[in-house]
């Protein structure tokens, strides 16, 4: 404690569990948009994540609530969020808008899968067998005109899912830019600052889980598929970046008495999370993914960049997490000092949130091995085409272009 | 054409097992917040109002004046409130009393006349006012306990020379 | 009120079957029970707060620091004396030329002694202010903290989930959660001497009068003498929270 903190400041009352939270959102509808990009926007490119994009979407939405629900007080009465909400709460939505976005994933998933379950019902054995047969929810007709309804739903399920997955991040934003009593969080920009940096944190989560997923599985990346999410991750990563920069600087030409709290927030108790990792791992990755796309350089490098990149995001936007929730809460209001965090070991601490962490994998890989969502039924190196002149490639059959025909009648 | 296709989305087997699912999933929902939702919320507001008496049914520690103690405690009493001490409330000194009050039985607990008591008023300290006499500890006493010359029900008669 | 008994009886029906997670739902303060019995003795708290709009004075020129009213505080709401959380606290203020020093150790019972010396020094106390915008209440997702109609914030502790967003939404530091109870707490004027016609524990217990207490509608009592004649001003009113608490002699320096 540096300065005069009122005496109820001195314990972090969200703790790394709430850092957690927007983080692994922000994972989820990052993750979505890419599938989305797919199934909406035709980039047919990502054709070979785009069902893998929405089984990671599933595993970090199911472990977002845990982290929140085992940061409560009294973690039983959660559900009163759903009993009893309050209508002027920026957070009493949370527990219909999860649920809701939650219900849009599963059916996206299930309907993309249905033909599948249908084929697996039949063709496994034993208890494997029973438990697709159940899951096919006896919705076993896969005629080509029920195949065609499926596509169609998948694709307005997309639909929906894009607003409804920028809303429940932007809503986290919203959770922290509505408090007034925060200088560091009350700003109406902290929505669009939190969906960008989803948006990022989420295409470099696929990049990382993809080329996890060809190692594990032994075969070769789709290079042009890793250097569209280059593409992406890159253009959304200087959005995500100018904004979150912009804030700073607006505050600090702007010199309201708050100023001078933020500032010593950022210049003296978390330079290094702030300037290091938040703002260097993002210019870093910056630089990377550009070099990435550098015709001169072999496709290895250029892969290696890339996954580089992906990982620096992913820091970037843990500590940015972190540096506004946990940095938040640092600044007095008295605005007159700094509190400190000590981070337990247990209980709202490192191992615990290190768990939370690692669990979206572990369920992920349960979610492939249960719903494979291999595209690339080709041996390996056959996509491989070298390089791409054109990016404009003409992209067929998207069903953004289906739903609505524009001028093509 | 286009909106025979259309009809048959809604007719699929797949997507009228999934909206029966969905709409069970919400009539399970809506029962069950009839259920748990307590009976008194939105009695007085958005808030459940037995709330209130729960607030309002907490024990009190301190009683309200010094009424009470007056009706006992006659002798001190009168002594007390013809000095400086005597617009205080006997609690500022002794401590919670009002379960003493309800039931003469439950003693008070002892208070010691020492520095710790009279300090936290009587010790000189930055932004303290001179509305109350303040003294420097050690020049004052030396650590002597406050007792052995002051009274503290008649602060300003020194007990013993 | 519509449908009250079929659900009653369902209740109790239920009971049987889930008591045991009801029990542990409830948590700390312990539910169930109690809420089904105090509905019978319940009053008409419209008729209790009609006429009534309380307020709170701090006389900032008064206030010598002592702490009785932290200590007293504590142990009236029962809030553990040995954590760092405290439903009131004082402050000190000492001006030196190099820059104000403010501190509040132990909430205010520990103030080093310390010469005093040239400049402006003085003791603020604060609590919760009972905004009539209060943000506490505006964000608690669960509807579990509301304002009453005569003037006071309350926390419901058995349907607060313990989400500490009214902690950070307060921009004044008088929220914290509860060590024991681990659902939000905050200070409630005492509510529970209010109702017996008492005033708050910190009034009745300061030596100098520096805190003051009553009805605003009413035109005979001490507090709404002070708002008629004397200069006030509550704390950050820049954040249209409109605090109840009113400063006598309160510096720019105070926030």
């Amino acid at each position: 404690m540096t300065g005069y903190i009122f005496p109820n400041e001195l314990e972090v009352n969200w703790g790394l569990f709430i850092v957690l939270y927007p983080y692994l959102t922000g994972l989820v509808a990052g993750a979505f948009i890419v599938s989305s990009l797919y199934h909406v926007f035709g980039v047919e490119k990502l054709k070979p994540v785009s069902r893998l994009a929405l089984l990671a979407a599933l595993a970090v939405l199911l472990v977002a609530p845990m982290a929140l629900t085992s940061h409560l007080g009294q973690p039983l009465r959660a559900l009163n969020m759903l009993w009893t909400p309050n209508p002027t709460s920026a957070m009493a939505g949370f527990g219909y808008i999860y649920s809701f976005y939650l219900i849009i994933v599963l059916l996206e998933i299930w309907f993309m899968y249905r033909k599948d379950l249908v084929q697996w019902a039949a063709e496994k054995p034993g208890w494997v067998g029973k438990m697709y047969n159940l899951l096919t929810l006896g919705a076993k007709d896969i005629s080509p005109s029920a195949l065609q309804t499926d596509h169609k739903v998948v694709g307005i399920l997309a639909i929906v899912g894009i607003p409804s997955a920028a809303f429940l991040h932007g809503y986290v934003g919203f959770i922290f830019g509505a408090i007034k009593a925060n200088p560091w969080w009350s700003t109406p920009l902290m929505p669009v600052i939190f969906l960008l940096s989803a948006i990022v944190s989420g295409i470099a989560l696929l990049i990382i889980v993809y080329a996890a997923s060809c190692l594990l599985r032994r075969r070769e990346m789709d290079f042009h598929c890793l250097m569209t999410m280059n593409k992406y991750l890159w253009v959304f990563l200087i959005f995500a970046f100018v904004l979150e920069v912009l804030e700073v600087i607006h505050m600090a030409y702007e010199a309201e008495k708050k100023w001078s709290a933020v500032k010593g927030l950022i210049t003296q108790v978390l330079p290094f999370s702030y300037f290091g990792i938040q703002l260097g791992g993002m210019l870093a990755a910056f630089f990377l993914l550009l070099a990435g796309r550098w015709k001169k350089i072999s496709q290895s490098i250029a892969r290696n960049l890339t996954l580089a990149a992906g990982g620096l995001v992913l820091a970037s936007v843990l500590a940015m997490r972190f540096n506004v929730v946990i940095g938040g809460q640092l600044i007095s209001k008295s605005l007159k000092g700094y509190a400190v965090f000590h981070v337990p070991l247990w209980e709202e601490g490192i191992i615990p949130a290190a768990g939370f962490l690692i669990l979206p994998f572990v369920l992920l890989v349960g979610l492939v091995y249960l719903l494979p969502p291999w595209l690339d039924s080709q041996p390996e190196k056959k996509r491989r085409r070298g390089f791409e002149r054109n990016p404009h490639r003409q992209e067929h059959g998207s069903i953004f272009k289906r739903l609505f025909p524009f001028g093509e009648h | 054409m286009p909106i025979r296709e259309d009809e048959k989305v809604f007719t699929q087997q797949a997507v009228v097992r999934v909206g029966l699912i969905l709409a069970s999933v919400l009539v399970v929902f809506f029962f069950a917040r009839w259920l748990v939702t307590p009976e008194s919320f939105g009695q007085y507001g958005r808030y459940r109002g037995d709330s209130i008496g729960e607030a309002a049914a907490r024990e009190v520690s301190f009683a309200g004046d010094n009424t009470a103690c007056k009706a006992c405690h006659q002798e001190v009493f009168l002594a007390v409130s013809r000095n400086e001490h005597g617009k205080l409330n006997c609690q500022s000194c002794h401590g919670p009393a009002a379960k003493h009050a309800n039931d003469t039985a439950l003693e008070m607990p002892k208070v010691t006349g020492n520095a710790e008591l009279c300090g936290p008023c009587h010790m000189e300290t930055a932004g303290r006012n001179k509305r109350v006499a303040t003294v420097k500890l050690q020049l004052h006493s030396g650590g002597v306990e406050c007792t052995r010359c002051h009274d503290p029900h008649r602060p300003y008669g020194k007990l013993r020379g | 009120m519509k449908k009250k008994i079929p659900r009653r009886e369902f209740l109790i029906g239920a009971c049987k079957v889930l008591a045991t997670g009801f029990l542990a739902t409830g948590g700390g303060v312990g539910i169930g029970m109690k809420t089904v019995f105090a509905r019978d003795g319940v009053m008409d708290w419209r008729k209790f707060w009609a006429g009534k709009q309380w307020v709170f004075v701090v006389d900032t020129y008064r206030c010598i620091g002592c702490g009785r009213c932290v200590m007293a505080c504590k142990e009236e709401n029962a809030v553990p004396l040995d954590k760092e959380v405290y439903r009131t606290w004082v402050e000190r203020y000492v001006e030196r030329e190099e820059g104000v020093t403010i501190e509040s150790p132990g909430g205010g019972l520990d103030f080093p002694l310390q010469a005093p010396e040239e400049g402006k020094q003085f003791f603020v106390s604060k609590l919760c202010n009972q905004c009539q915008d209060p943000p506490c209440v505006q964000v608690c997702p669960v509807s579990a903290t509301y304002r009453t109609e005569d003037g006071v914030v309350l926390v419901d502790n058995q349907r607060c989930v313990g989400c500490r967003y009214c902690i950070q939404a307060c921009p004044y530091g008088t929220r914290f959660l509860h060590p024991v109870t681990h659902v939000a707490d905050k200070c409630t004027w005492c509510y529970h001497r209010l109702v017996k016609g008492m005033r708050p524990a910190c009034v009745t217990i300061c030596p100098v009068g520096a805190r003051k207490f009553g009805n605003r509608e009413d035109s005979d009592s001490e507090v709404t003498k002070i708002l008629e004649k004397e200069r006030v001003r509550g704390l950050k009113p820049e954040k249209g929270t409109k605090p109840q608490v009113f400063y006598l002699g309160l510096d720019e320096v105070v926030m």
